[in-house]
């Protein structure tokens, strides 16, 4: 029997969203993408389709706004897609000084991070109580749980992300929808980002996970139920370290290795320069 | 009238061919090298060398002054070295260098040597020039190459005529330089009885022969749209395959050890780990050993359709190419 049900993935364009819609479209899942314009969503769809066998249908929105998370809600509605499987993964990253970015930059991303999944999960719950069992998976990050300086607004967005679902999750599992939330570490998702990463040395490193591998990981303990998911040996041997060493002792830590972490210096210079759009 | 072009990394695998051909197709071939009695030079009278280095931008000026078309071949084309921050002097500043003063300079045609390994591996079928990368950049190079190919694509939005090309594993005669790996296997197999395969014999991966590839490149030139990447690639070929039509070709007996995956990737981390020590320039480690046991297959259609590309057979192929090693006295 063909499966009629489809996933929204959002941020789907790069990295781990990415990443998550071959993970599912290897499931045999039809899915719903989103992402900003003209970020390859539609070759992506056409691979997904040709290679999987699955529909994979795309629409380009900027979450961060308010408006098009329901322009984006009244055009699956259109379709009538019903969807039983909703991960929210566009975010916004970043590691700076809080006084080094302008407050429209942390609106933004207040607005992704937290406002447009609280939204999107709220606008499509009824959608997900119409066939369940029903997932629903946000992406946080092991930032949620370090207080790391330079991730101020960023590991905010992110702790709400965690706290948001384990909430929610007791709230709508006599509904049948199970609420999953994913924190993963460093991950190899976009070239900018490979670089930094092959640029880090010692135990951080080994933490480094492919966006592939992660991807698998939260697609079986989404559909296993799981309530936090944090992927790799590493990444749960941080967390470990965290409940059992003395506060002060991983103070230390954090403060030696925000040290070492390397700034945008010598060769970063040729990703930004050209990534930036032309003049 | 005389063409003059323009041809960077004339001291390497690909842009030794084409220089050669450039200078056989009539043309008038400035060649830029870093070294001008390197034993690496084609020797051809149509050939002008230039004393230079695209990382360095008066000589990229001065080389190209007075040509109409570029091939841009240079690029630090290995795995890994020793100071990674190369990768991106060379491949992405000295890619912008050349293509600032292509656009200054009114140069009509710009066609850019990429890699497959921007493609990286392959699903279900052949890769083709719009599908996403599936699996996370691995190596400072493919992210070098990357951000050249982002590089080139701007510049054509600046008005450039500019061409991408991407050719995967590349075989067949030329010059014995780093990036001439794959007649490096083939060397050895011809000095050996016995020799060590991976068993992954279901492994598919792309094989080129350099006269379509440097054959591609003209094409591209003449007939490539400009912000085009077009892939110049060979047959899709299983290990199983590879190996057998290899066997067959060389006409003399060798006995193909199958090796498990593990084994081999064991093996390469204590190669790696005594080139360390002895500060020995390697290859092998077992990330690549993993990308070797990778799907790599890559489809050629656009070229074949839009520039007329075509492809040369890997067994005759293979038969060229052990011919011209037999010659130079490697059997």
């Amino acid at each position: 029997m063909r499966n009629e049900n489809f996933a929204l993935i959002t941020g789907a364009s790069e990295g781990f969203g990415k990443a998550l819609a071959l993970e599912c479209a290897a499931r045999k899942m039809n899915m719903v993408l989103v992402a900003l314009p003209d970020t390859g969503l539609s070759n992506l769809c056409c691979y997904i389709e040709r290679n999987f066998g699955v529909t994979a249908y795309y629409f380009e929105h900027d979450l961060s706004k308010k408006e098009e998370c329901f322009l984006l809600f009244e055009k699956i509605k259109e379709k009538n897609f019903p969807i039983t499987v909703l991960i929210n993964n566009a975010g916004i990253g970043g590691t700076h000084n809080f006084d080094e970015r302008d407050i429209e930059f942390y609106y933004k991303q207040i607005g992704l991070n937290v406002v447009s999944p609280t939204l999107l999960t709220h606008l499509f719950l009824q959608n997900l109580s119409r066939s369940t069992p029903a997932y629903i998976l946000n992406v946080s990050s092991l930032a949620s749980f370090f207080y790391l300086p330079k991730k101020q607004v960023y590991g905010g967005t992110k702790s709400y992300l965690v706290a948001f679902s384990r909430s929610l999750r007791r709230e709508l599992k006599s509904k049948g929808i199970s609420v999953s939330v994913i924190c993963p570490g460093g991950m190899n998702t976009n070239p900018q980002m490979v670089f930094q990463n092959l640029n880090i040395t010692g135990l951080g490193r080994w933490s480094i996970m492919d966006p592939e591998s992660v991807a698998k990981i939260a697609i079986d303990g989404m559909l296993r139920k799981k309530e936090l998911i944090i992927p790799g040996f590493w990444n749960n041997l941080f967390m470990l370290f965290d409940k059992i060493l003395p506060k002060w002792y991983k103070e230390m830590l954090t403060e030696t290795s925000m040290k070492k972490s390397r700034p945008i210096n010598s060769p970063v210079r040729f990703a930004i320069t050209t990534l930036k759009p032309a003049a | 009238m005389i063409m003059k072009i323009l041809i960077t990394g004339a001291t390497g695998y690909i842009g030794y061919n084409l220089a050669m051909e450039a200078a056989r197709r009539n043309y008038t071939v400035h060649i830029l090298v870093r070294d001008l009695r390197s034993s690496l030079l084609p020797v051809h009278p149509n050939i002008i060398k230039f004393k230079g280095d695209i990382t360095d931008k008066t000589s990229v000026v001065s080389a190209m002054t007075g040509c109409e078309k570029v091939m841009h071949a240079a690029a630090i084309a290995k795995l890994t070295t020793k100071n990674n921050d190369i990768f991106y002097s060379v491949n992405v500043e000295g890619t912008r260098n050349m293509l600032d003063a292509a656009l200054a300079l009114n140069v009509k045609k710009f066609v850019f040597t990429s890699s497959g390994a921007v493609i990286g591996p392959s699903g279900k079928y052949p890769m083709s020039e719009n599908d996403p990368r599936i699996a996370a950049f691995e190596n400072d190079y493919e992210i070098s190459k990357h951000w050249a190919e982002e590089l080139v694509k701007e510049y054509c939005r600046r008005g450039l005529f500019a061409i991408i090309v991407a050719a995967p594993r590349v075989y067949g005669p030329g010059p014995e330089c780093n990036g001439n790996t794959m007649n490096a296997l083939f060397k050895s197999i011809l000095s050996m009885r016995l020799a060590f395969v991976p068993s992954c014999d279901h492994v598919v991966a792309n094989y080129a022969f350099v006269a379509d590839v440097v054959n591609g490149h003209f094409l591209a030139m003449e007939k490539g749209l400009g912000g085009e990447k077009y892939i110049l690639g060979g047959e899709n070929l299983s290990y199983r395959s590879f190996f057998h039509i290899i066997k067959q070709q060389i006409g003399k007996k060798i006995k193909l050890i199958r090796v498990p995956k593990f084994l081999i990737k064991l093996w390469s981390f204590f190669y790696m780990c005594v080139c360390l020590v002895i500060r020995k320039e390697t290859h092998i480690s077992p990330k690549i050993i993993d990308r070797l046991a990778q799907n790599r297959a890559l489809s050629c259609d656009k070229a074949i359709r839009q520039l007329g590309y075509s492809i040369t057979p890997f067994a005759e192929g293979i038969q060229k190419t052990i011919a011209h090693l037999k010659n130079k006295n490697y059997a």
